[in-house]
């Protein structure tokens, strides 16, 4: 509160398991030749030289693949686990909200394990027991609380847990992962319970695979990879960072033959060997466009057997696996797409009104009524770029844009608004 | 949360105590509630071992044609019996049961000395419930209560002491490796036989001097049977060798036990 910062990382090292003592370092340095000072030979490091701060009232975000350290991260922040080197300091009370179900004891009630989960966050019983009727009011479990906790869905263990860590008064709160349980509309309580946490000045470390809760939640982002930071900014840049590496490693369409083709599943009627966007004026081909443009898609088919009727669907997905606009086939134009010999169709799409970042096309064909004949995921990647009016409108919100514009209405107009 | 391990300037150190005692009863509640919840027999299971172990050893102690010095067999062996019910318990016990909060350790950072004391707890109020059916017995068998009781607070407290000693070192090499969790019944199911429950401490001291003078355990059992069966003090020389062995296993396993729960989450 005094300083103005919450946590402070400096140069953490991990490494999971027993410490090793310096008479064991020695031997060993004996035996391998080696410096034990050299780190990179005595790994493997869950976390290698991550230094950051986070100011009070800040809210962080940490995103990363599997394995690449967050859980770590929270873990030596939390205290439960130390560092192998560096420091990682605590100003405030901390709350982890790692795995929410820790500490909850199926056989006991749900009031009950109300009262213990407060305990080991370290209430005292008197604290505890003027907190418990607001903790109760926000779970919404009414009866339930009264009956063991081995009675209840994983849905409502979450509520239980969550309920606890969002009424306690933390002044830096650890999430990991947790929205992800109970039903939509108590997910909206704990997200607007977190904005209104953050608010009054709690700061929020929070470490997720679903890129949009970041941007919702987070001012600022740290990408981890392999125990790394490789990057750090607003959530829109670490979102961009983050997709391109997973960019690189996506299927575009790899099988670009018909051999290969004929691999996949299908009845093979005909097949997608190739698909590209183009600019709509020049023709040329285009990978980036703005966000609002024109485009037109060919994708070049392979034709075995003469196809009168089908349907062909693009999907277009964004790299959390959201599907952004889904494009089939009218059936009025069915009849004039008849498949005889080798043919490339085209679809023109007017202005894609997405957010800058990058997409994905999955392309689909299949019988009128019946099987698959075609189908490639993550056939094409595009990125779309914002114009300087998209970007200040949605601030990298959102999915869509709504193009808009503001005004204040007039003193006439107002009048004969409330005449009506 | 760090309010555990964090200075945090709001808290006096007065609260930081009392929410060490809400997180030690809370926790010992929930093993005392959560344990027998779903039996049919419930909290009779509290007092049920003492009274078995009681009943055998007995029957035991008979064919085998131990002296009871006189005294009615079954109050002779229950008066050393029950205390040694809690020590064993508490030795067993206290490496599952910080294993057993394994998922609270590796999320929270709670202190993590409390949990052999929450093992502690739950075992000697199974104690105090074994106690009053020992009282029953006691006066069944027209055994007066004398001043020497004054006496049992203190063995009681020593027994607890030794256990917990024994069993914190046990819970840091289980935090490694769990080979003690597999050979621990056998080891108290000797260390009983060696102890005078069963028999009386007059024909150890005849026959194996050198365990009398070195098992720890003989004067604390010994003297709540003089305690309680004779109504005479416990042989004090003997009580403070005791004091002593619990003396010395804390100061190698106290540091062992904190610098494992340090690493408890990286190697459990």
């Amino acid at each position: 509160m005094r300083d103005g910062w919450a946590i402070r990382a400096s140069d953490i090292w991990k490494r999971y398991g027993l410490p090793v003592r310096p008479w064991l370092r020695r031997q060993v340095d004996q035996l391998r030749g080696g410096n034990f000072e050299d780190r990179a030979a005595y790994g493997p490091w869950a976390l290698r030289d991550v230094s950051f701060e986070v100011k009070q009232g800040e809210s962080l975000g940490i995103v990363g693949k599997n394995g690449a350290g967050k859980s770590t991260l929270l873990k030596l922040i939390a205290g439960v686990s130390p560092a192998t080197y560096g420091s990682v300091n605590v100003n405030g009370r901390l709350f982890p909200m790692i795995e929410l179900a820790a500490g909850i004891h199926r056989d006991l009630t749900g009031r009950e394990n109300i009262k213990l989960l407060g305990a080991i966050m370290g209430f005292t019983a008197s604290r505890m027991e003027a907190k418990i009727a607001e903790i109760e009011d926000f779970a919404e479990l009414g009866d339930w609380l009264e009956k063991p906790v081995w009675q209840y869905s994983s849905g409502m263990q979450a509520r239980l847990g969550f309920s606890v860590a969002v009424n306690v008064d933390a002044d830096i709160l650890l999430i990991d992962e947790v929205l992800s349980v109970g039903d939509v509309n108590f997910q909206k309580k704990c997200l607007n319970r977190m904005d209104e946490l953050s608010n009054s000045g709690v700061t929020i470390i929070f470490v997720t695979h679903n890129p949009y809760s970041i941007e919702r939640l987070c001012e600022r982002a740290i990408y981890l990879e392999a125990g790394s930071i490789k990057a750090s900014g607003s959530p829109s840049e670490i979102l961009t960072a983050y997709f391109q590496g997973a960019l690189d490693r996506s299927t575009v369409i790899a099988d670009k033959d018909r051999i290969a083709a004929d691999l996949r599943e299908g009845t093979g009627a005909f097949r997608i060997l190739d698909i590209s966007m183009h600019d709509p004026v020049s023709g040329r081909e285009i990978t980036g466009f703005s966000t609002g443009e024109s485009v037109l898609v060919r994708i070049t088919l392979d034709v075995r057997e003469p196809t009168p009727s089908y349907r062909f669907s693009l999907r277009i997905v964004d790299p959390a696996n959201t599907v952004v606009s889904f494009i089939d086939v009218p059936i009025s134009t069915r009849q004039s797409l008849a498949l005889e010999r080798d043919s490339v169709l085209e679809c023109r799409i007017d202005n894609i009104n997405v957010l800058p970042g990058q997409y994905w096309i999955d392309l689909v064909a299949r019988e009128v009524a019946g099987p698959v004949i075609d189908s490639v995921s993550y056939a094409y990647a595009f990125s779309v770029h914002g114009s300087r009016e998209v970007i200040e409108q949605m601030e990298h919100r959102g999915i869509i844009y709504l193009p808009a514009s503001w005004r204040l209405l007039e003193e006439s107009e107002l009048e004969r608004a409330s005449g009506n | 949360m760090s309010q555990w391990s964090n200075n945090n300037p709001s808290q006096n150190t007065r609260e930081i105590w009392l929410s060490y005692w809400n997180l030690l009863i809370s926790l010992v509640s929930r093993d005392v509630r959560a344990r027998y919840r779903r039996t049919v027999l419930g909290p009779l299971w509290a007092i049920i071992p003492a009274i078995l172990s009681t009943v055998i050893l007995s029957f035991l102690s008979g064919l085998v044609g131990a002296s009871s010095e006189g005294m009615p067999r079954l109050a002779f062996v229950m008066a050393a019996t029950v205390p040694w019910t809690f020590f064993q318990s508490s030795v067993v016990r206290i490496p599952h049961g910080v294993l057993a909060n394994g998922t609270i350790l590796r999320k929270m950072p709670v202190p993590r000395q409390i949990f052999p004391f929450v093992v502690l707890f739950t075992t000697a109020f199974d104690f105090l419930m074994s106690s009053i059916v020992l009282v029953v017995v006691l006066q069944l068998f027209q055994i007066p209560i004398t001043e020497a009781w004054l006496w049992l607070p203190l063995l009681l407290l020593m027994t607890g002491a030794m256990a917990w000693a024994v069993g914190i070192g046990l819970s840091a090499f289980t935090i490694y490796r769990r080979d003690i969790l597999f050979g621990i019944q056998y080891i108290m199911q000797v260390w009983l036989f060696l102890t005078p429950v069963m028999y009386s401490s007059r024909d150890l001291l005849d026959e194996w001097p050198l365990i009398y003078t070195l098992n720890p355990a003989v004067p604390i059992i010994d003297g709540f049977r003089q305690v309680l069966i004779f109504g005479q003090a416990p042989n004090l020389g003997g009580l403070l060798i005791s004091v002593a062995f619990t003396g010395l296993v804390l100061a190698v396993s106290l540091p062992f036990y904190r610098f494992m729960s340090r690493y408890f989450v990286d190697v459990l």
